[in-house]
């Protein structure tokens, strides 16, 4: 096979589904869901989901490129969002007229289907999930969400954050999974009346397997309608090929590569249907997919490079669907995430090493498709592939944001404390910087958001705003009473816990409603150990369930903290009064007490005056979170990684001790405040290598922007190696990589047209720069630049 | 013990020696390159920056040096880095470096220098004894353009030199290539000659000029005596490193 071919073929479907496709909201969807729900009106939530999931798969339109070798999309066209009425129908109609001129992340929508969606979404009045948990959220939640001190996930929008069974899909089929279902059906005895919600719940997850069957049959018809109209022979066979595949999978056991990427990619496809998450994951990609490989490069059927061509396809494939978000998330989630991962690497059962030839491949066609999406995560272990750690220390050297490192000898114990078996905890795999085990895990990252660096702010004034005198938390004193820097502490920790309990009362509410008004039972009959239960993964079927709470601003809030302990109480340099009214005025006219608080140590020097305190905070934050069960069992996680929210946040919230002045924006996960760490890489290490990466449950994201002068040195691919090595001794969750030179990004922001390729990493997942917005893209801009470091 | 007056710590240093390192730039130097891209390590005194609130040089023992280095010890235990002192000139401070590298090897660790050779063999041999690795500069080798360019003569570097490559210790001959300036023909063919002669073999490394310090020669109230020289393009350093290629001699 050419490989100027494979580079044609992929480059052609980069520009019609990606690069030059223009992001447009279409109504078909939801108009077929309202049409399911008024059909079905008398029939349970569960059952009325699965109807309307089929009379979806049955009427939609189905998109084919000309160049894909296997198929599936969740809309009529690539970077077109679909709508879900039945979970957001208030907040769509609210956005309607803002999606096309919003500043980010704008999706073009057309006069005329405006006003057919508007039509359909007003319909829906007071039946809509966020109808719902609207009513649902307490009043003393909602207030604290207005005053910026939380934020509530999911509140009209579906969960992601799971990696379905893959490896099940694969050797089963979906008539496998029905097998499992008619089973229980036949001999399931109800013992009490909710017995009766288990029913529903199986017939619903088998009409939905049906239907994506039929699914694929439809997706197989229309490829032999395009083959028949097809004047090209090669692609005529190609779509005959395609249509072979789809008449077996998903529907039966995989027995080809090509087999299993499309029973892989199309049920995929039907979980964003179904519910359009984001953070649906691929999971052990190298894994799941190595017995197919293997027997089919043994057998002569498939060369490295058709690999490496198929998987392309799953990059430019994830990269064509966006997801619908209202436009406060475009804010904090902004260039068009949706946090699909694949995780390469890793352990296997028995801790061996895992790695294998796909592992390589599969970054060999990431780095030929370099589109946003999805994330790939290399799991480092000690007895990792050396080989295959180089690779993706090239690959990080391209600037992709990608992979990003695990570390094995902090995440897997985190399973182990988490309830899970060796063997599964062996097995996780990755989401942002979040990790579930495949298949059987629910750890959903959308409890909410606490503004930590506001909550200090509050420990300092009795818990009101000192900007705007604003009571916003509990009566904790005032900084002048204190007599002591632990006393501080404590009254941050009494704002912490009060601030969490409200994203949990307001939390496991919404849960709730998820589980009553928006299950998924297709994506539920792919979870371990859904049928089993004969309950939703919205009901707690899922083997292990958790909550995820974020804590953002955390260098930020730690530096605030440092200043305050440096210049109140251990130098006396200035009156806690004066301090209290520097932060309300914004630092005008004191300048020399700023100065003071910009002088005393910050995050990310290896300095444990500060580095302490981070830890701390953190330690507190955690502890706050922990203690508290979830919904569907499991219990809550705290995690410190804030995607885009640390903007958001910062943004709304007034001058911080730490001599920040009002609206710019908050450090971003764990990492040191852009441009305070002034020592060097090793030393912003050494300092997120203090906090106890382990107690954060659900991941720590780090982020270092290299500049590529860094890398140019020779050998420099391993020299990175051994870096992250170091800092997986150093007992470090996570780290990413972002290499490129500040110089690129200011020139990409003043001629954005000639730069749309660029790619950044933003959080846990990397985005087009053109496409975020100029705060994100200051911030990026913001960051530690090594450059003068060589 | 002796004190040093240092000016500078980098840290994930890849240039300056094998593996992740910890470089220290000592303060305080006999020559004055007129390309020099750190003025600030030239005074043996502690300076103010005069446009901003910098102060460059700060005195340290080399037992607190050793503390302050040694954090970085993940990184060198991983990558077999280490730790490589650079100025300025060490030489400049014998006693000091030294005392420091003793306590490296004392604690296992890897370390470099990297020297003009700008002073007495004796004193050379003392610190190139304490040193894994001595990375070394011939900047020209005509004495008259040596002198035009550095202040200095170069005979007493080229003897030193000699002695080096010819000791058969661990060492890397640095050129540090100005354009138009030093990088001359017949300059580069004395260089292969000289070091051919002296070690067969032996490792050269093109060091490219850059102009990265010139804004600091602003804060001191210098002025640059190179305004208008570039730094070499891909194919001014491809010729040099085709002419030592010419000889017995390891180019990169």
């Amino acid at each position: 096979m050419d490989r100027n071919d494979t580079i044609k073929r992929i480059s052609g479907m980069k520009k019609r589904m990606v690069t030059e496709c223009p992001t447009e909201l279409l109504p078909e969807r939801a108009l077929l869901v309202t049409e399911a729900y008024k059909k079905y009106a008398s029939e349970p939530p569960v059952l009325k989901r699965a109807y309307a999931l089929r009379h979806i798969l049955e009427n939609m339109t189905l998109f084919i490129d000309d160049g894909e070798l296997f198929v599936g999309h969740n809309s009529p066209k690539p970077r077109s969002p679909i709508a879900c009425p039945e979970l957001g129908a208030r907040w769509i109609l609210a956005d309607l007229d803002t999606f096309a001129t919003r500043p980010a992340d704008a999706i073009g929508l057309t006069d005329e289907n405006k006003e057919i969606l508007r039509k359909c979404l007003e319909s829906w009045q007071d039946a809509s999930l966020d109808s719902v948990t609207s009513k649902l959220v307490p009043d003393e939640t909602k207030k604290a969400i207005a005053d910026n001190m939380i934020t509530v996930g999911a509140q009209g929008t579906a969960h992601g954050n799971i990696a379905v069974n893959n490896k099940k899909l694969l050797e089963k089929g979906l008539r496998g999974i029905i097998g499992e279902i008619d089973e229980k059906l036949a001999s399931f005895q109800p013992q009490c009346a909710r017995d009766g919600d288990k029913i529903a719940f199986w017939r619903a997850a088998k009409i939905s397997l049906e239907a994506v069957i039929a699914f694929a049959h439809r997706y197989a018809d229309e490829a032999e309608k395009r083959a028949e109209k097809c004047s090209d022979a090669k692609r005529r066979e190609e779509l005959h090929d395609i249509a072979a595949n789809l008449r077996k999978v998903p529907e039966f056991p995989a027995e080809s590569f090509r087999e299993a990427i499309q029973s892989v990619w199309l049920v995929y496809v039907v979980t964003q249907i179904e519910a359009d998450p984001h953070a649906m994951l691929l999971g052990r990609f190298d894994q799941y997919m190595y017995p197919y490989y293997k027997k089919d490069k043994e057998a002569g059927r498939l060369s490295d490079e058709e690999a490496v061509e198929l998987i392309a396809h799953i990059w430019i494939k994830c990269t064509a669907i966006i997801k619908l978000m209202d436009s406060v998330t475009t804010r904090t989630f902004a260039g068009f995430p949706l946090f699909q991962n694949i995780t390469l690497a890793g352990q296997g059962p028995r801790g061996e090493d895992a790695c294998n030839e796909l592992t390589e491949l599969i970054m060999d066609a990431a780095s030929l498709a370099k589109v946003t999406q999805p994330s790939l995560s290399f799991r480092y272990h000690n007895k990792v592939s050396h080989k295959a750690l180089l690779r993706a220390c090239e690959m990080i050297k391209l600037g992709l944001g990608y992979p990003a490192i695990m570390n094995d000898n902090c995440i897997i114990p985190k399973h182990l404390i988490r309830g899970a078996t060796l063997e599964e905890a062996r097995g996780y795999c990755m989401n942002c910087v979040e990790s579930d085990i495949e298949g059987a895990c629910d750890s959903r990252s959308n409890g909410g958001y606490v503004n930590m660096p506001k909550a200090f702010l509050l420990a300092l004034n009795d818990g009101a705003d000192p900007s705007t005198g604003k009571q916003c938390g509990p009566h904790t004193g005032k900084l002048a009473d204190f007599r002591s820097f632990d006393e501080l502490m404590k009254a941050f920790e009494t704002q912490v816990a009060y601030f969490v309990e409200l994203i949990v009362r307001a939390y496991d509410l919404i849960d709730g409603a998820h589980a009553v008004h928006a299950p998924e039972p297709f994506t539920s009959a792919l979870l371990d150990d859904c049928i089993a239960r004969g309950l939703t993964r919205q009901e707690g079927g899922v083997r292990y369930n958790f909550s995820g709470i974020f804590g953002v601003g955390l260098a930020s809030v730690s530096d605030a903290m440092a200043a305050v302990r440096k210049v109140i109480f251990d130098d006396k340099s200035a009156k806690a009064e004066e301090l209290l009214s520097a932060l309300k005025d914004n630092f005008a006219g004191a300048d020399e007490l700023r100065k003071l608080c910009i002088d005393a140590p910050k995050f990310g020097n290896d300095d444990d005056y500060v580095d302490l305190i981070a830890r701390y905070a953190a330690h507190i934050f955690c502890m706050e979170v922990v203690q508290y069960p979830c919904m569907r069992g499991g219990f809550y996680i705290p995690e410190l990684h804030s995607v885009s929210t640390h903007v958001y946040f910062g943004e709304l919230t007034g001058a911080t001790p730490d001599g920040r002045l009002a609206g710019m924006h908050f450090s971003d996960g764990a990492s040191p405040v852009g441009g305070r760490d002034r020592n060097g890489p090793t030393s912003a290490m050494l300092s997120m290598s203090k906090l106890d990466h382990m107690e954060v449950l659900q991941g720590v994201l780090f982020n270092q922007k290299f500049s590529p002068s860094v890398l140019n040195a020779p050998n420099s691919a391993a020299l990175l190696a051994d870096y992250i090595r170091a800092w997986c001794d150093l007992g470090g969750h996570h780290i990413q990589f972002n290499v490129v030179s500040s110089e690129d990004l200011k020139e990409a922001q003043r001629v954005p047209e000639e730069h749309r390729d660029l790619i950044v990493r933003v959080a846990g997942y990397s985005a087009y720069f053109a496409e975020l917005n100029a705060n994100t893209q200051n911030e990026i801009i913001a960051r530690t630049e090594y450059e003068e470091l060589n | 013990m002796t004190r040093g007056i240092i000016f500078n710590l980098a840290h994930y240093a890849v240039h300056d020696g094998p593996g992740i390192r910890t470089t220290v730039f000592l303060k305080g130097c006999p020559m004055r390159c007129i390309w020099c891209c750190s003025p600030q390590s030239q005074s043996f005194e502690i300076e103010r920056s005069l446009t901003n609130e910098k102060i460059y040089g700060r005195e340290v023992s080399p037992d607190e040096l050793f503390a302050e280095v040694s954090r970085d010890a993940p990184f060198w235990r991983r990558s077999h880095g280490g730790v490589t002192l650079s100025g300025g000139e060490v030489l400049s401070q014998p006693d000091f470096a030294v005392e420091f590298l003793d306590i490296c090897r004392a604690n296992g660790v890897h370390t470099a220098i990297e020297t003009s050779l700008f002073v007495s063999t004796e004193i050379l041999r003392s610190v190139a004894d304490a040193a894994d690795l001595i990375q070394f500069d011939i900047k020209a080798m005509d004495s008259a353009l040596h002198r035009r360019l550095t202040g200095q003569d170069n005979e007493v570097i080229l003897q030193n030199a000699a002695w080096l490559l010819q000791s058969g210790r661990d060492c890397l001959v640095r050129f540090p290539m100005v354009p138009g300036v030093n990088d001359f023909e017949e300059e580069l063919r004395a260089l292969g000659s000289f070091v051919e002669k002296h070690r067969e073999w032996a490792e050269i490394e093109i060091l490219k000029y850059h102009r990265l310090g010139v804004g600091i020669y602003d804060e001191l109230g210098r002025s640059y005596a190179l305004p208008d020289v570039k730094p070499p393009t891909e194919a001014e350093a491809a010729k040099a490193k085709e002419i030592l290629g010419g000889y017995k001699i390891k180019v990169f």
